[in-house]
């Protein structure tokens, strides 16, 4: 096989000095689930490489192993040619690894100067952090990047936050810097601008790893891809020896084609005026900070249309998702349910009203990890699984079985912990419990984030069946991909405002991401 | 070189589980007794008089089951808010205003006859509970105020209370000088076989077997669980977090009145200050159980029998050697401590690797 | 005219009660800042009250028991950071065990000191005098300058602890554990030894409080001498909102309602046993007025508070 041969061919080149990373055999296990297995890779020097992989390929666990946040179960790290122990963060920084995770790593209630402080090595304990922002300017202007050193890191923008983490790993030096999934929160313009200070990053002599899932988006910006597929390494070659087509099965494999799905029912501009379900009237919500994220935003969604939300994340889509789930209060105007004013109420009358919510943070609102299947399935209406205040345990593994079938979700069984399933089945179950009672309205907050692409599809096409029976759906989705093959209609948030309206006939990419830049008249 | 790796463990067996349980409760009463030692106490006689003689001697064992009726009840009770996440240290407040609630009942209510005058002492101390734990219920659910400070704050008032009633308005004259209360009527006194206070017992054991269910089969219980383990997505599926506070601080605080007025008819029969008090601390001693129960009703059973044991003899420790009322204290703190680092072993492992 | 001995007796208790529960409530801030909940607080008191006593009788100089008293409370503390950091275990059981703890260690190894007279060994006021003044408002001069150096010292405290907090990269990093212990590790900080640390301080300062209250306030080891005040600072930082200069003015407040349970007594026709339930009453009131305005309170509060940290092996 092809694929092998490449495996054993970089097995022999040994000992390169030009490597600045070099791992061998590094293999990683999590209870009886196999995260990496034998995994190789090399980075050499003044080179930005790409590590290619589907979500749950594995790609994270070895960032996180590179960066000492775990440790590998076997498996040789080598750094500049010497062999190390990575034990922690501080451990990787020592060796000029430097890592941007996903989320931006950042203390969002303090300013960008007294985060960067954090980090700073050179800086004693009892010094003020005073003197780093001489720095912070310098690197800022050599580099291109413009940072406020005086902000509170929670009224950035998510590429701004981003940016200053690349000032974090400059402050420290950086040998390696490693970037897991950067662009997915970008637009292309803030995504072009990231890939010309990484440009000058090599130029100066550091070296780039950047994980990513999209192959275009590899072959865009690489010198040499390393392609990562349920923990084992497939391929790893210079970038011109990929074509693109078998870039991408290698990294899908041969099971499923990577297609976005639009169902066959799905018929957008539908002209018959149906009722309204969810109706938000001048919308004014605050964030944790204090300051107002959602600024006078008025929707309206009627049963059986999905209107996607797009718009760079932290632009006040979390706190008017929490708002309309009832999580957070509201500073100003009304949201209705079916004509019922539900402001400022809990999300106990927002159940009984039938509404349904697929939150971001599935783990932190939408189930509870420490308790099973079937406890998770009937956690919104329990009650209709009782009798006389006590539970009918029959029923309810009746009911999931049915629901575990129906939905496809992999699990041992109804008593199985929900902590032990993957991101996807946990969403699974979280989709297949809020769409249980034909909900009226269902709020999907970034639904198939980190999820694999199988997994995905399913929660994409079950939100399409469920508009056909006649559910409206507010989508807020941060992957404009996304947003544009499932709504009828699309509206931008910019700086909590609704800035830009379309429907999906006439939305054009162009336009919704300068939108989403706030590059509009509106 | 050597590294220490923490790991996650994924299955827990039952056997690991009591196992790393046993040992910590060894580990904990361990520190005791070797402080006692220190202290200049025979090893021997600590451990004999500690945990032997309350469990083999039979007038003594009397004795143990005496304090493991209270402390059981009330660690039921508290189990409630605990699986909540709900931390309530309000317990020995609430016993204290069950006793007055029923001892205000028996000496104005002088004239009934028993069984009724036992009931209704019962059912008045359960209800004094209840109103003591109303408070701080309605203050958490309504507005989450720090549950942990006020159920502590409430306890000090109800001290101030009964030192109120015990030196003031209820001082009996014939107790030569002692701030002690006239002895209630006996017509309320619980009578009692053999020296074993059978009604309590089987009160205490039902309540087991009640609250089993309430936590396991109900839907309460349900909802319990749900915010004790995820309280943001509990709420979020739109569970009441008043109606779970409130029920559940109200329910302990019931339990601890009605511990409370029991221990007093049955047991003291009347109210005094300190070591003659009729709460003597045990509403501490109960969080120490409940734990030592890890938060299962039915695990209560033999946890308050093992915590009467120790309080007892604790206080016959005390006694022989002249030690003061703090040794209970003592002995709860250190094996709370190794009780919840348990946690940690039963969740994690470690591995040390020596070498490269 | 206003009785000015009365008013004058009633700052002079106020700004000496305040002492231990500024102590105490800056320790407090600076432990939960870190993300550690330490409701120990009294137990730490309470030994540094004990010991605090001891090692002046013995050494004959009470700045030396007040440190000492305060490293007892240290040491108890790390009873508390060892468990809740290290193990991560619940942070309200341990810290209500380490109370009990040190309740019970301090009836037990008190007895010796019961009662034992402090006499020529308490702090003395640095300006005994008040000449110069009017006889009638010699009262309330007395009041502000006839105290002993730790009052004055207690007003610096959370002057410098808001330095510490907000001014050097310790209390950012103290701050970042609090806020989101799994950010502060991939910056690059040790989220074990700064949370330990800050339960460590902590300790420290509420077993000075304790201290004082002993050789300052009560002039004697009594068991159970707290009574309840560790439990008030830890209700008192809520109140300030995790602002150590805040704390000051919560204290104060408090201070005059334990101060008022004093004056009043012989003076109302309210039973002593009553006026004893004003600072417990006082709290309550306190902690649900704070929380009326949830929303400031979140603000204020850090966001990983109570959350254990364990940089355990897991699925992404």
């Amino acid at each position: 096989m092809e694929v092998n041969q490449t495996y054993f061919s970089l097995n022999t080149t040994n000992s390169n000095h030009d490597y600045v990373l070099s791992v061998r055999g590094v293999s990683k296990f999590f209870g009886s689930i196999t995260a990496l297995k034998e995994v190789d890779l090399d980075v050499r020097k003044k080179e930005i490489h790409v590590l290619l992989g589907e979500n749950g390929a594995g790609k994270t666990t070895l960032v996180n192993i590179l960066y000492g946040i775990y440790r590998p179960d076997s498996g040789v790290i080598n750094v500049f040619g010497k062999d190390v122990r990575i034990g922690s963060p501080r451990d990787a920084i020592s060796y000029g690894i430097v890592l941007v995770q996903q989320h931006p790593m950042l203390i969002d209630k303090m300013t960008v100067a007294e985060n960067l402080s954090i980090s700073f090595r050179k800086l004693g304990y009892f010094k003020s952090p005073k003197i780093i922002k001489e720095l912070i300017r310098e690197y800022s202007s050599r580099y291109g990047i413009s940072v406020d050193v005086d902000a509170l890191v929670s009224n950035l923008s998510f590429s701004e936050k981003q940016e200053v983490e690349l000032i974090r790993a400059l402050l420290l030096d950086v040998k390696l810097l490693i970037l897991d999934e950067p662009t997915t929160m970008l637009t292309s313009y803030e995504r072009r601008k990231l890939f010309s200070v990484l440009r000058g990053l090599i130029d100066e002599g550091r070296s780039v790893l950047l994980i990513t899932h999209k192959v275009v988006e590899a072959l865009e910006i690489s010198d040499w891809i390393t392609v990562l597929r349920r923990g084992e390494v497939v391929a790893s070659r210079p970038k011109n020896a990929y074509s693109v087509d078998e870039l991408v099965k290698l990294v899908v494999g041969e099971s499923i084609r990577a297609e976005p799905i639009v169902s066959e029912d799905f018929s957008p501009g539908n002209s018959v005026r149906r009722p309204e379900v969810l109706s938000v009237k001048d919308l004014t919500v605050v964030n944790d900070a204090g300051g107002i994220a959602v600024r006078g935003v008025s929707l309206d969604i009627n049963s059986g249309e999905v209107v996607g939300i797009a718009g760079v994340s932290g632009n006040g889509q979390k706190e008017l998702s929490e708002a309309l789930a009832g999580l957070r209060k509201v500073k100003g105007g009304k949201i209705l349910i079916c004509g019922l004013d539900v402001t400022n109420r809990g999300p106990g009358d927002r159940v009984r009203a039938g509404f349904a919510y697929i939150p971001e943070e599935r783990l932190r609102y939408g189930v509870i990890g420490e308790m099973n299947v079937a406890e998770n399935f009937m956690l919104k209406n329990h009650k209709s699984f009782s009798k006389y205040g006590l539970i009918l345990e029959k029923d309810v593994v009746e009911s999931v079985e049915e629901g575990i079938k129906a939905f496809n979700i992999v699990t041992r069984g109804p008593s199985e912990k929900v902590k032990a399933l993957s991101g996807g089945n946990i969403q699974k179950l979280i989709v297949a419990r809020e769409l249980r009672s034909n909900p009226k309205v269902i709020l999907a907050h970034n639904p198939t984030l980190g999820l694999d692409l199988k997994s995905a599809v399913l929660v994409r096409e079950l939100l399409i069946k469920a508009r056909s029976n006649g559910s409206g759906i507010l989508l807020i989705s941060e992957d404009l991909d996304e947003v544009l093959t499932l709504s009828d209609r699309v509206v931008v948030m910019y700086r909590g405002s609704i800035v830009y309206e379309t429907s999906r006939t006439t939305a054009s990419r162009d336009v919704l991401e300068r939108a989403m830049l706030g590059l509009v008249n509106v | 070189m050597f590294e220490l790796k923490v790991l996650r463990r994924y299955e827990v067996s039952t056997k690991l589980k009591l196992t790393v349980y046993t040992l910590s409760f060894v580990v904990g009463l361990s520190a005791f007794t070797l402080l006692e030692v220190s202290y200049g106490a025979d090893l021997y006689e600590v451990i004999s008089k500690l945990l032997i003689k309350p469990l083999t001697s039979y007038s003594d064992f009397q004795v143990t089951i005496r304090y493991a009726i209270p402390i059981g009840i009330m660690s039921l009770g508290l189990i409630l808010p605990y699986r909540s996440g709900i931390y309530s240290i309000g317990a020995e407040g609430q016993m204290a205003v069950g006793v007055i609630f029923a001892a205000w009942t028996a000496y104005s209510l002088i004239d009934l006859e028993s069984p009724y005058s036992i009931v209704v002492a019962l059912l008045a101390g359960t209800f004094g509970g209840l109103l003591w734990g109303l408070i701080p219920g309605l203050l958490k659910g309504l507005l989450n105020v720090n549950e942990v400070l006020i159920t502590l704050m409430l306890n000090f008032t109800a001290y101030s209370l009964t030192d109120y009633l015990i030196y003031g308005p209820w001082r009996s004259p014939k107790a030569y000088g002692f701030p002690l209360t006239e002895p209630i009527p006996k017509s309320f006194m619980m009578p009692s076989y053999d020296g074993i206070h059978l009604t309590n017992l089987i009160i205490f054991v039902l309540l087991t077997v009640v609250m089993n269910t309430v936590i396991k089969k109900t839907v309460l219980g349900y909802q319990i669980r749900a915010y004790g383990l995820n309280p943001t997505a509990a709420y979020s599926a739109g569970i009441s977090f008043l109606k779970v506070a409130l029920l559940c601080l109200a329910i302990s605080g019931a339990l601890a009145g009605l511990a409370g007025s029991l221990q007093l008819i049955a047991v003291h029969g009347r109210l005094g200050p300190k070591s003659w008090s009729v709460t003597e601390g045990l509403g501490y001693t109960a969080i120490v159980s409940a734990w030592l129960a890890r938060l299962e009703p039915w695990a209560v059973l033999p946890s308050a029998l093992l915590l009467g044991a120790l309080v007892n003899g604790g206080l016959t420790i005390k006694a022989v050697l002249g030690q003061p009322e703090g040794i209970v204290s003592i002995m709860n703190g250190i094996i709370l401590l190794s009780i919840i680092s348990a946690e940690f072993f039963i969740n994690y492992r470690l591995v040390i690797k020596v070498g490269r | 005219m206003i009785d000015t001995f009365l008013v004058g007796n009633f700052i002079f208790l106020t700004l000496k009660n305040a002492v231990p529960l500024v102590l105490a409530s800056v320790g407090e801030v600076i432990a939960e800042r870190s993300g550690i909940i330490n409701l120990g607080v009294e137990g730490s008191m309470v030994v540094g009250a004990l010991v605090g006593v001891a090692v002046t009788l013995m050494s004959g100089n009470y700045l030396l028991g007040f440190a000492v008293g305060g490293l007892a409370g240290l040491l108890l503390a790390s009873i508390h950071g060892f468990i809740t950091v290290v193990f991560g275990a619940n942070q309200i059981v341990s810290g209500i065990a380490v109370t009990m703890t040190g309740l019970g260690l301090t009836a037990l190894l008190g007895r010796g000191y019961v009662g034992r007279s402090l006499y020529g060994l308490r702090p003395s006021p640095l300006y005994p005098y008040d000449v110069g003044v009017p006889d009638y408002l010699k009262p309330l001069l007395a009041a502000l300058v006839r105290h002993d150096i730790i009052v004055y010292l207690s007003i610096i405290i959370p002057l410098l602890a808001t330095w510490l907090l907000f001014k050097t990269k310790y209390g950012n990093s103290v701050r970042a554990c609090g806020e989101s212990p799994s950010v502060a590790e991939s910056l690059g900080i040790n989220v074990i030894l700064i949370r330990f640390s800050a339960v460590l301080l902590g300790g420290f300062l509420a077993g000075l409080g304790g201290a004082y209250l002993s050789l300052g306030i009560v002039g004697t080891w009594v068991e159970n001498i707290t009574a309840g005040i560790g439990w008030i600072a830890v209700g008192l930082v809520a109140f300030s909102m995790w602002m150590p200069v805040r704390v000051l003015m919560a204290s104060y407040i408090m201070a005059a309602l334990i101060s008022m349970s004093y004056i009043l007594q012989g003076k109302v026709g309210v039973s002593s046993y009553f006026l004893a339930m004003i600072p417990y009453i006082g709290t309550i009131m306190i902690l649900t007025i704070v929380n009326v305005e949830r929303f400031k309170l979140k603000l204020g509060a850090p966001t990983a508070l109570g959350r254990p940290y364990i940089r355990e092996e897991r699925l992404g």
